[in-house]
């Protein structure tokens, strides 16, 4: 049986062939003893013929005839677009100007997802073909559209919560990414760029070129610290006193608890560009109102734009600025929630108030908070705009091609983007990403977050 | 269940892989499609991006009208951003949305040649013979014309006339005046500039013998790099000294050195044109001067000229070729003159009365004559990080003008080859 | 006993003084670019925070000049923010609720993947959107840039309200659904009032997303006149010459009228929700 229909996947549609294993697969394991699999064996069998085949032989009408309708439409309609589309995506064009490579990967990408969504979609009309059919052999009658309904809007109903996001999701964020990590194996650089000129698939050997490339070897180094220190210190200083905060004016006996809250999440509400830009003048060396008011009280001028280490300041303390007020709602809304039973017992035994916070209210937190926390962690890794729009990564080190404040992401893309080397920009995104989820997948499964899940049904 | 799972998956992948190779791609009908094919029709609309500035936009309208009264050629004007209209042709061009004409500093043409954005235009000699010939060099890439000048942009030394009564007539004098009149404690300046942008400082490296790439026969020979050779350095310490005696402070943005000059701090700047207006506004008896003669020959400071050019995807190579010249025709530019200030690429303007005798102009005019065009080939690109970080480092006292240029080429260069990589 | 209330006391002193001063340290940058949009001339070098001789010409100008859009700007993007606000609240709950309440295919792996994919920045993006949105008609509309917005907004927000959910007992819906309320009025009705909170946080996000992004726009939007405002403010101050900061501070401070409006609307529901919080604990 397995290598009849084995035969027919070489010769045939393919998913026709898949599907008959499919079907007699399931027979074969689920219900092995019935003899009566007549029904649900022929509606399977026309539901891959045709969509909706099945439905129409299992005499629900509608069904059936709004997937054959169906079917048809997303043929008609996106034929040639899938069309162009694979074979763009194959070829990436023939003819310089005529074809645009990169337009025809993008839509290759676009044409593959949709090829995706319409099996996806095919299975679950041979699955319901064969599911009523069941129904039939057994003797109970094929469910009304009524019933359909209820079905649907009662067993279906996460389904139809996800569906709409779901979608947007893979066209909007997947769809993005797949073309970067698309991008990541061509040559699409200054020099094969289209309309001049076709880009090519070439395989892993950016991912060579890459490294053999002079540019990154005197950086490297103190780039990846400055991004590890300041990944760690920017988001574990904006949380930590965006809770501290939060207790503050948590505790029993503070006034004013609306206005405090209200004022220091402000920050949130200023757009973040526009918060850096500001902060980039007030910095500014000689005439920022930073330095005027420490010459006022005595310090003295620091060189906030123009060394290293005092720029590095000055980007923490931004962007603790920019980052506190969220941790200090998250937070607030954690501490309201916290049964004062706790603290209540607490206090029986005569904790101090550092002992009720350490042993009672942190751990709380961030339990709650966790699965944020290290998405904090990974934005700041990433964290493009505040040490773009501050200072463009400067100031400038004598002898290493990245400037003093750049971290990974800004120092890629300075590089990459200068050097029109999209290429080996897309692949250097492509290698990063992969660290950063492998840590952070680690850091997540350290965290109590999915052990919690289960206890959930 | 786990199989019916795994092999559902299974043949949904193998679904996809026939798929992608049974794509059988356009139906081409074979042969050119007539992209030359004698004189094209005369169509019905033209579509120019003119830069996202008020003026510019204001005298390109007036223009289209004009344009159309004469022809019957109806112009679209549409506001982008002149750096941003290279990115958006790539996007636009392709899909149908792009315009006929766009216009950008001449420095970009290389790249957008090579990635095949815009097309030669022909023009006969007599047409070129209009313009300032550094302004037809800018516009010329690997021995083609790609466009039509339309104004020059030069630095020029622009004067507060209640401190500074005449411009003085050698670049020494100009220092020794800044040295007197320098008092950093009261933020009281004689000269600044932005001295750690390489725009501002190429004619202090040119004046010594510094050069960006060498030029051969008309075009620019990226392997050869001038800026650490003698003369290079020589210009680089001279930058260095005015920062070791206080003259300038490091670190010193465009914006601090407007409103220095605005509060009437500031005896003299060397700043562009686009600073004028906002001079007088302060009410500041603003005077513009070419740059004082430094190392004994007239400073030739990088000029910009901003062109216009035919998108590779204009269907009406005709027509555009036509509207650029009307754009670019003395009537056009006169009235550019007059609306944005910016200063005209045709011989015939540049003699004019109304350009001549305006103080204010004659200045930067008269720089721009002497200037040389920004090398307009994609390695340029490379070049003005690593020469800023130079002068950044020696205007600190970080490093010697020597060191710092031999590890800016060498950035240079090392970036150079993994562009071409 | 009056030994602890005199410690408790000095620590409530401490707070106080930190809060304060962490309001003065937030409060200053506002107040600064505030000072800063009504000094004349048009440097950020020569602003003060209280300017000398004080002037409303670059909110004139905004409003009133011929040259500027900043007009239809301002509608266009309080259109946006409000439809995108509103739109991925839907999204997001829909998707968060079934999250932490029901079981279906792919729930377990479908969170890991909403975490893991913001740690992937897709730095061809632009060039994807713009693609995407010429396939389906919708460059130069707002409608393609709030889909962009909504959806990339998904995985972060999505995490956040599925976690605010789980803490709500599942006794609450549970005892509904007994009572004969469906799936519908379980989460209209129920859940999501509930989740007041939380939602208003998404909500201001979301409100404020389009306010900051001078990217996307530029790219997705042709026409000048369906232009954001924080494209045009970014167009202020990123001029290559002739930078217009204080034109860029009246801007701002105008940019964040509207968002602080939202922000203290909303400042009711998050109160509510908080008392709510608190008479439950």
């Amino acid at each position: 049986m397995r290598t009849q229909t084995g035969s027919a996947l070489s010769v045939s549609f393919i998913g026709e062939g898949g599907f008959t294993i499919v079907a007699t697969d399931a027979k074969l394991t689920m219900q092995p003893e019935r003899p009566s699999s007549f029904h649900r064996r022929r509606a399977a069998l026309l539901s891959i013929l045709v969509m909706g085949l099945g439905q129409i032989y299992n005499r629900q009408w509608w069904k059936g005839f709004s997937f054959l309708i169906a079917e048809i439409a997303f043929l008609i309609a996106s034929f040639d677009f899938l069309n162009i589309g694979l074979w763009g995506i194959v070829t990436l064009g023939t003819e310089p100007f005529l074809d645009h490579s990169v337009l025809l990967l993008a839509q290759g990408i676009i044409a593959v997802i949709l090829i995706i969504f319409g099996l996806g979609f095919y299975a679950l009309n041979i699955r319901d073909a064969y599911r009523v059919g069941r129904m039939r052999d057994r003797g109970e009658n094929p469910p009304t559209l009524r019933e359909t309904y209820r079905m649907i809007t009662d067993k279906g109903y996460p389904y139809l919560l996800v569906t709409p996001g779901l979608i947007l999701l893979t066209f909007v964020v997947v769809f993005p990414i797949l073309f970067t990590v698309a991008i990541a194996f061509t040559n699409y650089d200054l020099y094969h760029s289209p309309p001049a000129k076709l880009v090519d698939w070439v395989g892993f050997s950016n991912f060579v070129g890459m490294f053999q490339s002079p540019l990154w070897q005197n950086s490297f180094i103190s780039v990846f610290s400055w991004t590890i220190v300041w990944t760690l210190v920017a988001t574990t200083l904006q949380f930590a006193l965006g809770l501290i905060l939060a207790v503050l004016i948590h505790q029993k006996g503070v006034r004013f608890k609306k206005f405090f809250r209200t004022v220091l999440i402000l920050p949130w509400a200023v757009p973040s560009f526009v918060s850096i830009l500001v902060f980039s003048g007030m910095f500014d060396d000689n005439f920022g109102p930073v330095n005027t008011m420490l010459q006022n009280i005595g310090v003295g001028e620091i060189p906030w734009m123009t060394d290293p280490m005092w720029t590095r300041v000055a980007l923490l303390l931004v962007q603790i600025w920019l980052g506190f007020p969220f941790s200090l709602a998250l937070c607030a809304g954690v501490l309201q929630g916290i049964s004062s039973d706790l603290y209540e017992a607490a206090e029986m035994d005569g904790a101090t108030a550092f002992q009720k916070f350490r042993r009672i209210t942190l751990p709380l937190v961030l339990y709650a908070t966790a699965p944020v926390l290290i998405t904090q962690y990974a934005f700041n890794f990433n964290n493009l705009n505040v040490i773009y729009l501050f200072n463009q990564g400067k100031p400038a080190v004598p002898g290493q091609s990245a400037g003093g404040t750049d971290i990974l992401i800004t120092w890629v893309y300075k590089l990459t983007f200068d050097t029109h080397k999209y290429n080996y920009a897309a692949a250097v995104t492509l290698i990063m990403s992969l660290v950063l989820m492998l840590v952070s997948l680690y850091q997540f499964r350290k965290t109590r977050a999915f052990q919690e899940e289960d206890l959930i049904q | 269940m786990l199989k019916w799972k795994k092999w559902m998956s299974l043949s949904m992948a193998g679904v996809v892989a026939v798929s992608l190779l049974a794509g059988c791609g356009p139906q081409r009908d074979g042969g050119t499609t007539a992209k030359e094919g004698g004189k094209e029709e005369k169509p019905k609309q033209l579509v120019i991006w003119e830069n996202k500035d008020a003026n510019h936009l204001k005298h390109t309208r007036k223009m289209a009208k004009e344009y159309e009264k004469k022809t019957g050629i109806q112009v679209k004007v549409i506001d982008v951003d002149i750096l941003k209209q290279q990115e958006k042709l790539t996007l636009d061009g392709p899909n149908g949305k792009g315009p006929d004409v766009v216009t950008w500093p001449h420095d970009r043409i290389g790249e957008a040649v090579i990635k095949g954005l815009i097309q030669p235009i022909e023009v006969e000699e007599e047409v070129t013979d209009q313009y300032n010939e550094s302004t037809i060099q800018a516009m010329q890439y690997d021995g083609q014309l790609y466009g039509l000048p339309r104004n020059t942009e030069s630095i020029a030394l622009l004067y507060n006339k209640a401190l500074m009564k005449q411009p003085p007539k050698t670049f020494e004098e100009l220092i020794d005046f800044a040295k007197k009149n320098t008092d950093p404690a009261k933020k009281k300046y004689g000269l600044l500039f932005e001295g750690e942008n390489f725009y501002y400082d190429y004619f202090v490296l040119d004046a010594f013998g510094g050069y960006v790439f060498k030029e051969l026969d008309g075009k620019l020979d990226p392997a050869d790099i001038g800026l650490n050779n003698s003369g290079a350095k020589r210009g680089l310490q001279m930058i260095g000294s005015w920062y070791e005696d206080k003259l300038l402070p490091p670190g010193l943005k465009d914006d601090t050195v407007n409103g220095l000059f605005k509060e009437g701090k500031v005896a003299a700047v060397i700043n562009g044109p686009w600073a004028v207006k906002d001079y007088r506004d302060a009410g500041i008896d603003v005077g513009v001067a070419p740059i004082p003669k430094l190392n004994g020959k007239d400073p030739r400071t990088f000029i910009g000229v901003k062109g216009l050019y035919i998108s590779a995807y204009s269907k009406n190579k005709y027509w555009a070729t036509d509207f650029l010249q009307f754009l670019t025709g003395k009537e056009a530019l006169q009235d550019r003159f007059k609306t944005t200030g910016e200063i005209p690429s045709r011989k015939d303007l540049l003699e004019a009365p109304i350009v001549k005798d305006d103080p204010l102009v004659a200045g930067f005019a008269g720089q721009a004559a002497q200037g040389t065009p920004m090398p307009n080939i994609p390695e340029m690109g490379q070049v003005w990080d690593p020469i800023a970080n130079a002068i950044t480092f020696v205007a600190k006292g970080k490093q010697k003008p020597e060191q710092a240029l031999d590890d800016a080429v060498k950035q240079i260069e090392e970036q150079i080859k993994t562009q071409k990589q | 006993m009056k030994k602890q209330s005199w410690a408790s006391r000095i620590g409530l002193i401490v707070t106080y003084l930190i809060l304060v001063l962490m309001v003065v340290v937030t409060l200053f940058p506002i107040l600064w670019i505030i000072g800063a949009s009504f000094n004349p001339g048009t440097s950020l070098f020569s602003s003060s925070m209280i300017p000398e001789k004080a002037t409303v010409k670059h909110y004139v100008w905004l409003f009133t000049s011929p040259d500027s859009h900043y007009f239809s700007w301002y509608g266009n993007t309080l259109k946006i923010s409000l439809i995108n606000a509103s739109l991925s609240v839907l999204l997001t709950a829909g998707t968060a609720y079934a999250f932490s309440r029901y079981k279906f295919a792919g729930r377990k792996h479908g969170l890991i993947t909403f975490l893991l994919l913001q740690m992937f920045p897709p730095t061809m993006a632009m060039v994807a959107f713009y693609v995407l949105l010429n396939m389906v008609n919708l460059l130069d509309t707002h409608l393609g840039l709030i889909l962009i917005y909504a959806g990339t907004q998904i995985p972060f927000n999505t995490w956040l309200v599925k976690g605010y959910f789980d803490t709500i007992p599942r006794g609450l819906d549970e005892a509904a659904k007994l009572d004969g309320a469906g799936h519908n009025t379980v989460f209209f009705r129920i859940m999501l009032p509930l989740a007041k909170p939380i939602i208003a946080v998404v909500a201001l996000f979301n409100f404020i997303m389009p306010m900051g992004d001078f990217l996307l726009p530029q790219i997705i939007l042709t026409s000048p006149e369906n232009q954001t405002l924080a494209v045009g403010l970014f167009g202020f101050i990123n001029e290559q010459f002739g930078q217009n900061f204080t034109r860029f501070a009246a801007g701002s401070v105008l940019i964040a009228l509207p968002i602080a409006a939202f922000f203290l609307f909303l400042q009711r529901y998050f109160v509510s929700g908080l008392a709510a919080g608190a008479t439950k604990g």
